[in-house]
C-alpha cells in the first residue's frame, strides 16, 4: 500500500515537472501579453506530431527530436502572432476568445486531416528503461523528461531576468504603455514571447513522445492540465509553477492508482474548479 | 393581449404539427408464419406470403458495406472493406449465383465514421441511395447496435462482423452474425492459458483480468472470468481502463504487484500498443500474456509498433488463416499479394460474411425462384443453411456454419495466433497448429 | 395588438415556419436528408438558447454538451428504470440541468469568475460529467445503455423515422425563439445586454450581475435539457460521450458567427454552417474528415476579426434593402 503509494508520488512527481514547463509558456504569454491561449494544449499536440514526423521520417530518436521542432514551433508561434493574435490585443476578450478556439479547432482538424484519428507513437526511445531506487523502479525515460523540464525552466527564468530581450518582456508586462514610451516595441517583443512560448511546448512535445502517443484530442488535456496549473500557481511566480505542476502531477497519478485509470482527468479537472472557487489568485500568485 | 395572441398561435402551430405527423402513412403487413423443420429443431421463420407472379431481377445483386473507413477505427473498417471485396470479386469469377442465372453481385460502400450516429446515418444514407439486399458491417458492436435499428426497419439483411453478445440479444429480426461472440474469445483465451501452462508443466496458481472498458472488453474478460471460475482459478486483480490510455505504466505496475501467474488482456487496438511498450519499458513481465477479443497484440500495425516487445505476445481471432482449405489459400494468397501481410481478423470475417450471404443468395433462388430477394424470403434462407461445406464453411475457423433463433452462429470458432519472429502464427486450438507456443513469454524473468 | 396586424409584423417569421412545417413531406421517402434536416433544427435550438446566456449576456459559455448530457441521462433513465414517459421526462430533464446550472452558476458568478475562467470551468463541467458517468456504472458507465420501447412507439418517444422528431425539435426551436424574444422585451433583456457589452460598467450602473447572469444561465440549460431528452430518444441509447465538449464548442461557434445577441443568428449561422459541413462530407466523402471543421474554424477566425457583430447584421441589411425596395417609405427593422 504504502509502496504502491510511493511509487505513484514518483511517477506523478517526475510528470509535474513536464506540465509545470508546458505551463510556462502559458504562463509567459498569459501575463505578459494578457491573451487567453485557449489552444495552447493543441500546441503541444502539434508538437508530438512534429516530434513523430521527424522520428519517422529522418529516424530521430524522439529525445532528439525538439532540434527540428523547436525552431519550427517557434516559428509557427511568430506566425500566428502576427496573423492573429496582434490583431486582437485591444479587443474585446470575446473576440481573443473566439480566435484562439478558432485556432485551436483548425489545430485539431489538420492533425486529423494529416494524421488520421488514430493514436501515433514512436519506437522505443533510447532513454526508456528503468533503475532500481532502493526498491522503486523509476523509469529513465520519466526522469529524463523531468531533468530536462527544470533545466528549460531555470533557463527561462534566468532569460527573463538577466537579459535585455527579457527585460523588455517584463518591461511589457508591467505596463504596456510606459514600456512603448521607453522605446520598446511592444509589437515585436509581444511576438518573442508568444513563439518563446510555443517553442517551449516543443521540448515538452519531444520529451512526452518518448514515452505517450498523441492524437487529435490530445491537445484538449493538455490545455486543461496547463490551465489548470497555471491557476494553482497564480501569476508571476516560476517556483510556483513547478509547485502546481507536481500538486498536479502526483494528484493524477494518485487518483489513476487508487481511484480509477478513467480518473486522472477528473482530477485535474477538480482541482481546476476548486482553485478557482477557493485561491482565485492561486496559491503562489504574486498579483 | 400580446401574450393571448402569441399562445393560442403556439398551441396551432403544436396541433398543425400533431396532425402532420398522425398523417404519416401506417404501413400494415400481412405476415405468416412458417416452420421450418431442420434436424430436428425446430426453426420459427415469419415471411411475407409469397407473391403468385415471378418478381423480375435486377441486373446485379447490390451489396453495401458500411465500415468506418474513417477515424479512429478507420483501420479495422478498411481491411473490412478488402476482405469484403475480394469475397465479392471471388463470387463473380466463380459465376456469380448460379440458382439466379449467374446474376453478379455489386459492392457499394458507405463510411460509418467515427460514432453510432455517423454510422446510423451512413445505414440510411446507403439504403435510400442503393437499397442493397444485404449490408455487411460496422466491426464496432455499437455501430451494428445503432444501425440495425435502420435496417430492420427497412427489411434489410445485416451480416455483423462486430463480436460483443448484445447485437443479437436485441430481437433484430434481419441481423445475423456468423463469427464468435466476445465470450467466445474470452473462454478461448482461458483455455489457451490453461492448456499451455499444462503442456510445459508450469503451475497455474492465478490469473489477472485486463481490459478496455467498452462492451467488448467486458464481455471477453466476463468469458475468461466465468472460465476460471468453473476451475476455482483465483483472479487476483481484474483492472479496466479507458481505450484512449496514453501511459499504461501506473496500471502495468498495478499488475506486477498482484503477481498473476497469466494476464488475460483484452486490448481494443492502440491500447495494446501502449500497453506491450509499458510491460517492456518497466520490465515487469508477468510469465504469460494472453490477448483475448480483437486483434490488438498481433495485428500487423501492433508488431511493426512493437517490434522486439511483440515476441511471443498472443491473442484470439475470428479467423483462422492458415485454414488449410483451397476457398481459403486462394484468399490469403490475393490478400497478400494486396497487402504484403496475412488477412486480419476484419478482413476474414468479412470474407467469410460475404460468403455466408452467397450461399443464401443460392439458396433463396433454388427455394423461392419466384422472389428470391424478397427481405423475408431471403431471412428464411439465413435461417435454413447448414454449411459444412463450400466457400463460406472453407474460409470458417469451426468450418460449420448453422443459425440459431438469434441469429448468432451455433458453432462458433476461434484461434489463438502468437507473434514469433515478427509473424502471427496460429498456435491454438492444438489440432489446427502448425507451430508450438513460445512459453512463457521470452522477455519474462522469474 | 390584434392577430392581423401581429401576422403582419411577423411574416417573415410565419412564413419561415411554414416552410419548416411542410419540408418533411415531400422528404419522406428519403430518410437521410430528413436525418439532416432533424440535426439543424437540433443544433439551431441549442444556438438559439445559447444566445440567452452567450450572446446577450457575453458569458462565453461552453457547457452546452453538459446540459444537454444531462437531460438525456435523465429521460433515459425515468424511461428505463420507471417508464415514465419521455414526453414527461425531457421536463424533469431540464429541470435536472437548471438544477446543474444553480449548482455551478450560483458559486461561479458569486465569486465573480468571469471571461476565459468561465469558459474554462464550463468546458472543464463537460468533461468532469463525462468522466464521472463513465465511471458510475449503475446509470452510465462506458457501455452504451439501450433505450427499451415501453407500452407504444408514441408512449416512449421512439419513433423509427426522423419526421416526428423533427417536429418535436422545431416546436422546441419555437419556444426557443419566442423565449429570446420575450426576455429581449423585458428589464432581464437590457440587463443582460449591458453586461454583455460591459461588465464592470453595468455593475456600477446597478445591475445585479450574479442575479441576471443566473437566470439567463437558468433559461439556457433548461432548453439545452429539453433537447436532451429528445436527443436521447432519437438515437435510442444513453453514453457519456453525450457530454460533448465538441457539440458545446459548435454550438458557442454557431452563436458567435451568427451574431452576439441577434436573435436570429444563431438559427442563421446554424443553418450555413451545419449544411455546409453536411455538403462537404457529402462531395468529398471521408477522405477529408476534419475538413468541415477547417471551414468552421476559418470563419470562425475571419468573423471574429473583421465582422465582430457576426453575420446576421450582413442578412439584416440585405433583407432591410429589399424591402425598403419593395415598400419604399417604411423604415423599421422589425427583424431584430
Amino acid at each position: 500500500m504504502t509502496d504502491t503509494l510511493l511509487q505513484s508520488i514518483i511517477t506523478g512527481v517526475l510528470m509535474g515537472f513536464v506540465y509545470a514547463l508546458i505551463a510556462v509558456g502559458l504562463s509567459i504569454i498569459y501575463g505578459v501579453m494578457n491573451v487567453v491561449n485557449f489552444a495552447h494544449g493543441d500546441f503541444v499536440m502539434l508538437s508530438m506530431y512534429l516530434s513523430y514526423m521527424a522520428g519517422t521520417l529522418l529516424v530521430w530518436d524522439a529525445v532528439a527530436t525538439p532540434l527540428i521542432t523547436v525552431p519550427l514551433l517557434f516559428l509557427f508561434g511568430f506566425i500566428t502572432y502576427y496573423l492573429l493574435i496582434d490583431k486582437t490585443l485591444r479587443q474585446l476578450y470575446v473576440v481573443q476568445l473566439a480566435v484562439t478556439v478558432g485556432l485551436q479547432i483548425f489545430l485539431r482538424s489538420l492533425a486529423l486531416i494529416v494524421w488520421k484519428a488514430q493514436p501515433r507513437a514512436l519506437q522505443y526511445s533510447i532513454i526508456q528503461g528503468n533503475i532500481e531506487f532502493f526498491g522503486y523502479s523509476i523509469l529513465t525515460s520519466r526522469l529524463i523528461a523531468a531533468v530536462v523540464s527544470l533545466i528549460f525552466i531555470a533557463a527561462i527564468a534566468y532569460f527573463l531576468n538577466k537579459t535585455w530581450a527579457g527585460a523588455a518582456i517584463r518591461a511589457a508586462s508591467d505596463d504596456l504603455d510606459t514600456a512603448s514610451l521607453m522605446g520598446v516595441n511592444y509589437h515585436r517583443t509581444y511576438a518573442l514571447t508568444f513563439a518563446i512560448g510555443a517553442a517551449l511546448t516543443a521540448i515538452a512535445g519531444g520529451l512526452l513522445m518518448s514515452f505517450q502517443q498523441t492524437d487529435p484530442q490530445g491537445g484538449m488535456r493538455f490545455g486543461v492540465l496547463s490551465w489548470c496549473v497555471m491557476a494553482l500557481a497564480g501569476l508571476g511566480s516560476l517556483p510556483g509553477l513547478i509547485a502546481a505542476g507536481v500538486i498536479v502531477g502526483v494528484a493524477e497519478a494518485v487518483a489513476v492508482t487508487f481511484f480509477d485509470p478513467r480518473s486522472r482527468l477528473l482530477a485535474i479537472y477538480m482541482i481546476f474548479i476548486l482553485v478557482l472557487w477557493l485561491k482565485p489568485r492561486g496559491l503562489f500568485g504574486r498579483k | 393581449m400580446y401574450r393571448k395572441n402569441l399562445f393560442s398561435l403556439l398551441a396551432f402551430v403544436v396541433i398543425a404539427v400533431m396532425l402532420l405527423t398522425a398523417c404519416q402513412p401506417q404501413t400494415v403487413e400481412v405476415v405468416k408464419t412458417v416452420v421450418v423443420e431442420k434436424e430436428g429443431q425446430q426453426v420459427v421463420v415469419t415471411a411475407t406470403p409469397a407473391p403468385v407472379e415471378k418478381k423480375p431481377l435486377p441486373d446485379k445483386i447490390v451489396v453495401g458495406v458500411v465500415q468506418p473507413l474513417t477515424g479512429t477505427f478507420a483501420v479495422f473498417g478498411q481491411e473490412s472493406k478488402i476482405g469484403a471485396e475480394l469475397a465479392i470479386k471471388h463470387i463473380n469469377e466463380a459465376g456469380g449465383i448460379k440458382s439466379l442465372g449467374g446474376i453478379q453481385l455489386e459492392m457499394v460502400v458507405e463510411d460509418a465514421g467515427d460514432n453510432p450516429d455517423s454510422s446510423k446515418l451512413a445505414t440510411e444514407s446507403i439504403i435510400s441511395k442503393h437499397r442493397p439486399v444485404a449490408i455487411l458491417g460496422m466491426y464496432i458492436s455499437r455501430f451494428v447496435m445503432a444501425s440495425s435499428e435502420v435496417t430492420d426497419r427497412e427489411k434489410v439483411i445485416l451480416i455483423a462482423d462486430a463480436l460483443v453478445p448484445k447485437v443479437t440479444q436485441m430481437g433484430r429480426q434481419y441481423l445475423f452474425r456468423p463469427g464468435p461472440t466476445a465470450s467466445d474469445h474470452g473462454r478461448m483465451a482461458y483455455n489457451f492459458v490453461k492448456d499451455t501452462f499444462k503442456e510445459n508443466n508450469f503451475e497455474l496458481k492465478s490469473i489477472a483480468l485486463l481490459n478496455e472498458d467498452s462492451a467488448n472488453g467486458r464481455a471477453n474478460t466476463l468469458g475468461a472470468s466465468e472460465a476460471a471460475l468453473q476451475d476455482m482459478l483465483p483472479i487476483v486483480t481484474a483492472l479496466e481502463y479507458p481505450y484512449d490510455i496514453t501511459d499504461a505504466t501506473q496500471i502495468v505496475q498495478q499488475l506486477a504487484a498482484a503477481k498473476p501467474s497469466a494476464v488475460i488482456h483484452t486490448p481494443y487496438f492502440n491500447d495494446a500498443i501502449v500497453f506491450g511498450k509499458a510491460f517492456k519499458e518497466t520490465g515487469l513481465y508477468p510469465p504469460f500474456i494472453a490477448g483475448a477479443g480483437a486483434c490488438g497484440y498481433t495485428d500487423p500495425e501492433s508488431i511493426k509498433a512493437l517490434g522486439d516487445a511483440a515476441e511471443g505476445l498472443t491473442n484470439t481471432y475470428s479467423y483462422n488463416p492458415e485454414q488449410d482449405t483451397p476457398q481459403n489459400k486462394k484468399f490469403v494468397e490475393e490478400f497478400k499479394a494486396l497487402k504484403g501481410y496475412i488477412p486480419t481478423e476484419a478482413a476474414g470475417m468479412n470474407y467469410y460474411g460475404a460468403m455466408v450471404l452467397y450461399e443464401a443468395l443460392e439458396y433463396a433462388g433454388k427455394n423461392f425462384p419466384d422472389d428470391p430477394l424478397n427481405p423475408d424470403n431471403l431471412r428464411a434462407a439465413f435461417m435454413a443453411l447448414d454449411l459444412t461445406t463450400g466457400p463460406a464453411a472453407e474460409t470458417y475457423p469451426s468450418g460449420h456454419i448453422k443459425f440459431d433463433g438469434k441469429g448468432d452462429n451455433a458453432y462458433p470458432g476461434v484461434v489463438v495466433l502468437q507473434v514469433q519472429n515478427g509473424e502471427p502464427r496460429v498456435v491454438y486450438p492444438v489440432e489446427v497448429r502448425k507451430v508450438n507456443p513460445i512459453f512463457p513469454n521470452p522477455h519474462y524473468k522469474p | 395588438m390584434n392577430i392581423a396586424a401581429f401576422l403582419k409584423r411577423n411574416v417573415g417569421w410565419f412564413a419561415l415556419l411554414l416552410v419548416a412545417a411542410v419540408l418533411p413531406l415531400p422528404l419522406q421517402k428519403q430518410q437521410y436528408t430528413m436525418v439532416l434536416f432533424m440535426l439543424i433544427v437540433l443544433y439551431a435550438v441549442l444556438a438559439t438558447a445559447w444566445n440567452i446566456i452567450g450572446g446577450m449576456a457575453g458569458q462565453l459559455d461552453l457547457a452546452a454538451g453538459a446540459y444537454l448530457g444531462m437531460g438525456a441521462f435523465t429521460t433515459g433513465t425515468l424511461l428505463l428504470r420507471w417508464e415514465v414517459t419521455p414526453w414527461v421526462g425531457m421536463f424533469i430533464g431540464a429541470l435536472m440541468a437548471v438544477l446543474l446550472s444553480l449548482l455551478i452558476g450560483y458559486p461561479l458568478f458569486g465569486f465573480k469568475i468571469k471571461e476565459v475562467w468561465y469558459a474554462l470551468s464550463s468546458l472543464a463541467l463537460c468533461e468532469v460529467l463525462r468522466v464521472i458517468f463513465l465511471m458510475w456504472d449503475e446509470v452510465g458507465g462506458p457501455t452504451e445503455v439501450y433505450l427499451p420501447t415501453v407500452n407504444s412507439p408514441l408512449y416512449s418517444m421512439r419513433f423509427t423515422t426522423a419526421t416526428p422528431f423533427y417536429y418535436i425539435l422545431l416546436v422546441l426551436l419555437v419556444v426557443a425563439l419566442v423565449i429570446n424574444f420575450r426576455i429581449r422585451a423585458t428589464k432581464l433583456g437590457y440587463q443582460l445586454l449591458a453586461l454583455g457589452e460591459d461588465e464592470d460598467a453595468a455593475e456600477v450602473l446597478g445591475i445585479d450581475a450574479r442575479a441576471a447572469k443566473l437566470k439567463a444561465l437558468v433559461i439556457y440549460a433548461f432548453l439545452c435539457g429539453l433537447v436532451g431528452g429528445v436527443y436521447a430518444c432519437f438515437y435510442g441509447y444513453l453514453h457519456p460521450s453525450f457530454f460533448d465538449a465538441d457539440i458545446s464548442t459548435e454550438v458557442a461557434i454557431f452563436g458567435i458567427v451568427g451574431g452576439m445577441g441577434i436573435i436570429y443568428g444563431p438559427l442563421l449561422a446554424t443553418i450555413l454552417l451545419v449544411g455546409v459541413r453536411e455538403l462537404l462530407r457529402a462531395r468529398l466523402g471521408g477522405g477529408l474528415e476534419g475538413l468541415y471543421l477547417v471551414v468552421y474554424a476559418v470563419v470562425l477566425i475571419v468573423v471574429a476579426l473583421y465582422q465582430p457583430r457576426g453575420i446576421a447584421p450582413l442578412v439584416s441589411s440585405v433583407l432591410q434593402k429589399l424591402r425598403n425596395a419593395l415598400a419604399p417609405g417604411k423604415k423599421e427593422a422589425s427583424w431584430r
